[in-house]
C-alpha cells in the first residue's frame, strides 16, 4: 500500500500530494516507509502490552485468582504502567559483561518480530510492504531473533544466561525447519509466496464455500501441516511448553537472567508480539487471512456499505448515550464503572466515553443521511471488516497458546530436540510430498477434492466442539467445587 | 546417557545451584560440575539454615522445646510437633487422653493432606514448568490453613501438641468444616492430577529419571515415601505404630513402576498422590472416633524423666520417619537431643544418583525427593 502512496505522491497527486511535488523519489519512499514503520510498531507494541495483560488476567482465571484487577476498568491499563515503570529503571549492565552485545541484543531480539510486522497482510491493502517473498522473507527475517537471544546469553557473562542463550541456538535453530518446511508445504497448494496471494487463493464466491475454500481443509495433509507448523512456531518463539531458554525452574531465568529495565521489556515485548506473529501466519496460510465468508466483488460490498455504517453508527449512539446517562445517574446508584458521585473525574469521564462519541456519532450520521455516503465508503468498509476478520481469527489462535501456556509442564532439552527432529521433520516432508502428490493427480475443483474439503471441515468442527465441551466441563466442575469457601 | 554422549567430552564447568535458584527449596546449594548440560558431579552443601535446635533442647526445659520443633520441618510442623511429644511422653511415661489422640492423627494428616498436596506433588511440578496445579494445591492449602488457625491461632508453626496432649479442644463447628473440606478436596485432587499426572508431558519428564533402586535406598537411609517408591513397605504409622494408627484402616501405597521403572521420579510422585487420598481417608475414620473427654493428661509443671533413661521415638512425617532421640539426666532438661529426618538422607543419595543426568532431570529429581531446607540443617 505504501508503494502506492509513495507512487501517488511522486506524481504529485492525491492527498499531501502537493507537498511532495517535485521531490526527490528515495526522500518520499522513505518517508512513507517511516510512516509504515512507525504505525506497524505502534501496532506492535499495543498488541505486546495488552497480551502481557490479558496473560495474566486467563492466568489468573486458571489458576484460580484474580490477576491485574487495579488499573482501570479490569486492570486493563496494567500493561501500561508496567511499562511505564519499567522504563524508569536504571539501566543496569553488569560490570564483566560486554556491554556492546548485552546493549544490543534485546534490540536484535525485538527486530525479528517487528521486521515480520512488515508483511503481515492485516486486509488487502493494508499491508506495508507487499512482498512477493513474503513467507522466505518472513523465515529470513524471524532468524534474527535467535541471534538476539544467543547474544544476550553470551554477552551477560554469566552461566545461566549462557545455558540460555545455548539452549536457544539449539532450538530456535532446530524448530526454524519444520516450520519453513510446513509453510513451503502450503505455499505449494496456493502457489505464491505472496503472503496476499496466498488469501486471494483461498477465496471464493460464497458464503460457505469461501470457508471450505480455506488451505486448512485443502488436503489431509494441509491440515496436519498446521498442527506441525503450530507446534513448531511455538517452540521458535520461546513459549512455553517450549520455552526452555528462560526456563525459570532450571536456569533461573535463562538468557535475560542479568537484563533488568527497558531491556528486559524489550525480550518480553518481541515474545508477546511474537504470539501474535505466528498467530496471523497461522490465519494467512491456513484459515483463509482476511476473506470476509459471503462478500467478495466490488457490488456486494457496495451493497452492505450502508447497513454496517449506519448500524455502527446507531449501535454508538446508543451505547455512548446509555454510558453518559450511567454516569449522571449514578449519583444514586453507584456501579463498578464510577466512583463517587459527581466529582470532576465523573464529569470528564461522561463527556469523553459517553456525550462526546454520542454527539459525534449522531452529528455524523445526520451528515450520511443528509448528503449521502461518501465514495471512499466501501472501501473503507471494506478494509475495517476485512482487518476485523483477520484479527478474530488471529486472536483465537493467540488465546490458544496462552492457555497451552498454562496448562502444560515444559519439555527437556532431549525430548525437545527429539520432537523436533524425529517427528516435526518426517511430518512436514510428508505433508510437502502429500501436497505435491494431491496437486499432481487430484483435479482441485473435482468432486475428490471437494469431498476432502468437506470431511476436513467436519472433522474440524468435532475437534472444536470436542474442546468446547471440555472447556465448558471443567468450568461447570470449577464452578461447582472451586469457589469452594468454608463457612465460618 | 548413550555412550555417544560420554565420549563427546568437552571442558567442565562449575555451576553453583543455589543458595538462591527457584528450583532448590529455600536455602540449598549445589555445587555442580556440568558437561554441558549433562551433570556429572554434584555435591551438596547443606548448613545454609543451621540453627542449632539440637542444641538448643539441651538449655530448654521439655515443654520449652515444643516451638522450636515447629521450626525443623515448618511445612508440617503438626508432625514434629507430635514426634518430640511421643518420645518425651515416652520418657516420663505419660499417658496421653484419647481424644488428644484423635486430635493429633486428625491435624497430623491434615498436615500430610497440605505438605503432599503443595509441596510434593505441587512444586514437584511447578519445577517442570507447570505453574497451575501448584496454585490449585496452594488455594487448598490455604483452606486447610484457615481450619488449623481455628484450632491454634497458628497456620504455619502451629506449636499445638503439648506433653500429653493438645493445647485446645476442638472448636464448635470443626468436624463439620473439616467434612466440608474434604468433600470438595477429593474432587480437587483428581483435578489437580487430572492436570499433572495424566499430562503426557509430566508422564515422560520424570519416567526412568533418578531411578533408586531398593537397595541403594535402604543402604542411604532413605524414609518416607521416597523409600516405599522403591517398592519397601515401611511406614512407622503401621511399623511402630503410635497414637490410634493401630485402629485405622489405610493403605500404604508402595512404588509399582507403572510407568518407567521402579522407582523413578514419576514413583515417588504416584506414591504421595496416593498418600494424599490415603491421609483423606484416615482422617474422615478419625473425625468417627472423635468422643468427649479430656485433650490433656495431668502432667506436672516441671516433667523430670528418669536420670540417664533415653528413648527414640518417631512418627511418620510427610519426609519420612521423623525421630527423636532424647536422653534425660534427671533434670528438667534433656541431656542430648537427637533429631533424625527424611531430608536430610535424601540429600545424601543426590551425590550418588547426579552423574549422567541432565540439569532439568537433576532439578526434577531434588523436586521428586522433596527435601525441605530447614529439615535438613536443623
Amino acid at each position: 500500500m505504501l508503494q502506492q502512496i509513495a507512487d501517488k505522491w511522486i506524481a504529485g497527486e492525491g492527498l499531501l500530494g502537493g507537498v511532495f511535488q517535485g521531490a526527490s523519489p528515495y526522500l518520499v519512499y522513505s518517508v512513507t516507509m517511516l510512516i509504515g514503520a512507525i504505525l506497524a510498531l505502534v501496532i506492535a507494541a499495543h498488541l505486546a502490552g495488552i497480551y502481557s495483560w490479558a496473560e495474566r488476567r486467563i492466568a489468573g482465571r486458571i489458576q484460580s485468582r484474580i490477576g491485574p484487577n487495579r488499573v482501570g476498568p479490569q486492570g486493563f491499563l496494567q500493561w501500561a504502567v508496567d511499562g511505564l515503570k519499567t522504563f524508569q529503571k536504571e539501566d543496569l549492565i553488569p560490570q564483566d559483561a560486554d556491554s556492546v552485545i548485552f546493549r544490543i541484543a534485546p534490540y536484535l531480539s525485538f527486530c525479528g518480530m517487528f521486521l515480520v510486522f512488515v508483511v503481515l497482510p492485516f486486509s488487502n491493502t493494508l499491508v506495508v510492504a507487499d512482498l512477493n517473498i513474503g513467507i522466505v522473507y518472513i523465515l529470513a527475517v524471524s532468524s534474527i531473533e535467535v541471534l538476539g537471544v544467543m547474544l544476550a546469553g553470551y554477552g551477560s557473562n554469566s552461566k545461566w544466561a549462557f545455558y540460555g542463550g545455548m539452549r536457544s541456538a539449539a532450538q530456535l535453530v532446530s524448530y526454524e525447519i519444520p516450520v519453513g518446511l510446513a509453510l513451503l508445504s502450503m505455499v505449494l497448494l496456493s502457489g505464491s509466496l505472496n503472503l496476499n496471494q496466498i488469501v486471494l487463493s483461498q477465496s471464493h464466491e460464497g458464503f460457505f464455500r469461501s470457508i471450505l475454500a480455506w488451505n486448512f481443509f485443502a488436503t489431509p495433509f494441509a491440515f496436519i501441516a498446521f498442527f506441525a507448523y503450530f507446534t513448531a512456531a511455538i517452540a521458535e518463539i520461546n513459549r512455553a511448553p517450549f520455552d526452555l531458554p528462560e526456563a525459570e525452574s532450571e536456569l533461573v531465568a535463562g538468557f535475560c537472567t542479568e537484563y533488568s529495565g527497558m531491556r528486559f521489556l524489550f525480550f518480553f515485548f518481541a515474545e508477546w508480539a511474537n504470539i501474535f506473529v505466528i498467530s496471523m501466519i497461522a490465519v494467512v496460510v491456513f484459515f483463509g487471512g482476511w476473506t470476509v465468508p459471503g462478500v467478495h466483488t466490488a457490488a456486494q460490498w457496495e451493497a452492505i456499505t450502508p447497513y454496517i455504517i449506519y448500524g455502527a453508527l446507531i449501535l454508538t449512539v446508543i451505547g455512548a448515550t446509555w454510558v453518559g446517562y450511567r454516569m449522571g445517574v449514578r449519583a444514586d446508584e453507584p456501579t463498578r464503572l464510577t466512583k463517587p458521585t459527581g466529582d470532576l473525574g465523573t464529569t470528564i469521564l461522561a463527556v469523553v466515553l459517553g456525550w462526546g462519541p454520542a454527539f459525534t456519532a449522531l452529528a455524523v450520521l445526520s451528515l450520511f443521511i443528509a448528503f449521502g455516503l461518501p465514495s471512499a465508503a466501501p472501501a473503507v468498509i471494506k478494509n475495517a471488516a476485512q482487518f476485523g476478520v483477520i484479527f478474530i481469527k488471529a486472536h483465537i489462535l493467540v488465546f490458544l497458546v496462552i492457555q497451552l501456556r498454562w496448562t502444560v509442564p515444559r519439555l527437556r532439552v532431549d525430548q525437545l530436540m527429539m520432537l523436533c527432529w524425529k517427528y516435526l521433520m518426517p511430518v512436514t516432508f510428508v505433508c510437502i510430498l502429500g501436497n505435491m502428490a494431491w496437486i499432481a493427480f487430484i483435479d482441485m475443483n473435482g468432486t475428490a477434492a471437494n469431498l476432502t474439503r468437506v470431511v476436513l471441515f467436519a472433522l474440524t468442527n468435532l475437534l472444536i466442539l470436542k474442546y468446547i465441551l471440555m472447556v465448558v466441563q471443567n468450568l461447570r466442575h470449577a464452578k461447582a467445587n472451586f469457589d469452594f469457601k468454608l463457612a465460618v | 546417557m548413550s555412550s555417544l554422549v560420554t565420549q563427546l567430552k568437552s571442558d567442565e564447568m562449575l555451576l553453583n545451584m543455589g543458595p538462591q535458584h527457584p528450583s532448590t527449596h529455600g536455602v540449598l546449594r549445589f555445587i555442580l560440575k556440568t558437561d554441558g548440560e549433562i551433570v556429572t558431579a554434584c555435591e551438596p552443601d547443606v548448613g545454609f539454615l543451621h540453627r542449632s535446635i539440637e542444641k538448643i533442647c539441651e538449655k530448654c526445659d521439655y515443654p520449652g522445646f515444643m516451638p522450636y520443633t515447629d521450626r525443623v520441618d515448618y511445612l508440617a510442623a503438626m508432625n514434629a510437633n507430635h514426634a518430640y511429644a511421643l518420645a518425651v511422653e515416652r520418657l516420663a511415661g505419660i499417658e496421653v487422653p484419647r481424644r488428644a489422640q484423635v486430635i493429633r492423627v486428625i491435624t497430623d494428616e491434615l498436615n500430610r493432606i497440605i505438605c503432599h498436596g503443595a509441596i510434593g506433588v505441587g512444586a514437584l511440578g511447578m519445577d517442570l514448568g507447570a505453574a497451575t496445579p501448584f496454585l490449585h494445591a496452594m488455594r487448598e492449602r490455604e483452606t486447610v490453613n484457615d481450619i488449623i488457625e481455628e484450632l491454634c491461632g497458628a497456620r504455619l508453626t502451629y506449636n499445638y501438641v503439648r506433653i500429653g496432649g493438645v493445647w485446645f479442644d476442638l472448636p464448635d463447628g470443626f468436624v463439620e468444616k473439616v467434612t466440608a473440606f474434604l468433600n470438595h478436596f477429593e474432587l480437587a485432587w483428581e483435578e489437580i492430577n487430572r492436570l499433572l499426572t495424566d499430562s503426557v508431558i509430566f508422564r515422560t519428564r520424570l519416567m526412568n529419571v533418578g531411578t533408586i533402586t531398593a537397595g541403594d535406598a535402604v543402604s542411604y537411609g532413605l524414609v518416607g515415601p521416597v523409600l516405599r517408591a522403591t517398592g519397601i513397605k515401611r511406614d512407622v504409622r503401621r511399623d511402630q505404630p503410635y497414637a490410634i494408627y493401630p485402629e485405622l484402616e489405610f493403605d500404604i501405597p508402595v512404588g509399582t513402576g507403572t510407568f518407567g521403572t521402579l522407582g523413578d521420579c514419576f514413583d515417588r510422585h504416584l506414591v504421595r498422590v496416593e498418600e494424599v487420598r490415603q491421609s483423606v481417608k484416615i482422617v474422615r475414620q478419625c473425625l468417627k472416633l472423635l468422643e468427649p473427654g479430656p485433650v490433656i493428661a495431668k502432667v506436672p509443671k516441671n516433667i523430670k524423666p528418669p536420670a540417664w533413661a533415653d528413648v527414640y521415638s518417631a512418627v511418620e512425617a510427610p519426609r519420612g520417619e521423623m525421630g527423636f532421640y532424647l536422653m534425660s539426666n534427671g533434670t528438667g532438661k534433656a541431656h542430648r537431643c537427637k533429631i533424625r529426618t527424611g531430608s536430610f538422607a535424601a540429600m545424601s543419595i543426590i551425590s550418588r544418583m547426579a552423574p549422567g543426568m541432565m540439569i532439568a532431570d537433576l532439578v526434577a529429581f531434588i523436586a521428586s525427593l522433596d527435601v525441605v531446607a530447614p529439615e535438613i540443617d536443623r
